[in-house]
């Protein structure tokens, strides 16, 4: 009798034991929920033209094991910037599919040289993501540049014309 | 008195480089320092005080540039009639053997070479930026 109730303290101990150190197997598992936002290659850092739309290609992916609703699409962008999602919202993403999204990007007429950061909010009822693309300006052939030609043009018809005005 | 006058043609004659190289410097040191600094005003945020500085210091380049050419150009002239006073002293005295005048276009080819050394970083200056820009 002593016995039997020492094997039922340890059967007791063990499966407790069990309970403790197994709890994946032993309890139902929990349903995951989560999305990734994915830019296509070349679209993480890519060079822009101001003042010029720019489309970046976002596949919104439902990583987890239950549908994800009512995503809304925003962005960070600097000063002056315009960006606009199509579509701006998913209104269900179901447990392993995806969604593309376009980005078409306005940069600023007149932004600062350099990279730019833009950073890309996924923004579900059951979940939230951010992920962060950079912008590189890349100017267009500039009127500057036929300004700075159209001055140096002048600069040297008028040294011509010093050297042949006093250099007799 | 002809040793005080040659005397005299040869310290102008001193001074005229003197004066020369300092434009020749002054002129190419301007462009270079505003080179760099147009440079870095185009490649940082362009607006309207940023370009007004810029096409500051371009008419400064431009002006230091033009003062240089026409100092070099009197300095030029003014050197060759120093030598031909000192030619015809030297002819007068019967030792014009030992000046060949053909150094005379020497002076003007290398005077002309100074000139085209401070127009060249003169446009490198004004252009670059705006390439930048």
């Amino acid at each position: 009798m002593r016995t039997s109730g020492k094997i039922l303290r340890l059967i007791l101990y063990v499966a407790g034991l069990m309970l403790v150190l197994l709890p994946g197997t032993a309890l139902a598992q929990d349903e995951k929920t989560g999305i990734s936002l994915t830019l296509i290659p070349g679209d993480y850092y890519k060079e822009v033209i101001p003042g010029e739309e720019n489309i970046l290609h976002l596949e919104v992916h439902n990583t987890g094991d239950k549908p994800v609703t009512n995503i809304r699409l925003s962005a960070e962008e600097p000063e002056g910037w315009y960006i606009e999602f199509s579509p701006a919202v998913i209104g269900y993403l179901n447990a392993g599919s995806l969604q593309t999204v376009d980005i078409a990007v306005t940069p600023a007429k007149n932004p600062a040289r350099g990279e730019h950061r833009i950073h890309i909010i996924a923004e579900a009822n059951e979940t939230r993501k951010i992920t962060t693309a950079f912008l590189k300006i890349e100017p267009a052939t500039s009127i500057w540049t036929w300004i700075g030609v159209a001055i140096a043009a002048i600069v040297i018809a008028g040294f011509f014309f010093v050297y042949r005005r006093f250099g007799q | 008195m002809i040793e005080r006058v040659h005397e005299h043609i040869i310290n102008e004659l001193g001074s005229n480089t003197r004066t020369d190289i300092i434009f020749v410097l002054t002129a190419i040191l301007l462009n270079l320092i505003t080179l760099g600094v147009n440079s870095g005003i185009a490649s940082a945020q362009n607006d309207g005080t940023t370009t007004i500085v810029m096409f500051t210091f371009v008419a400064l380049i431009i002006v230091v540039n033009f003062v240089a050419e026409i100092g070099l150009i009197r300095g030029r002239i003014m050197r060759q009639k120093l030598l031909d006073g000192l030619l015809k002293m030297y002819k007068d005295q019967g030792v014009e053997g030992y000046y060949d005048p053909s150094l005379l276009n020497d002076y003007k080819t290398r005077y002309n070479l100074f000139m085209l050394a401070v127009l060249f970083t003169g446009l490198v200056a004004i252009i670059i930026p705006f390439i930048i820009r």
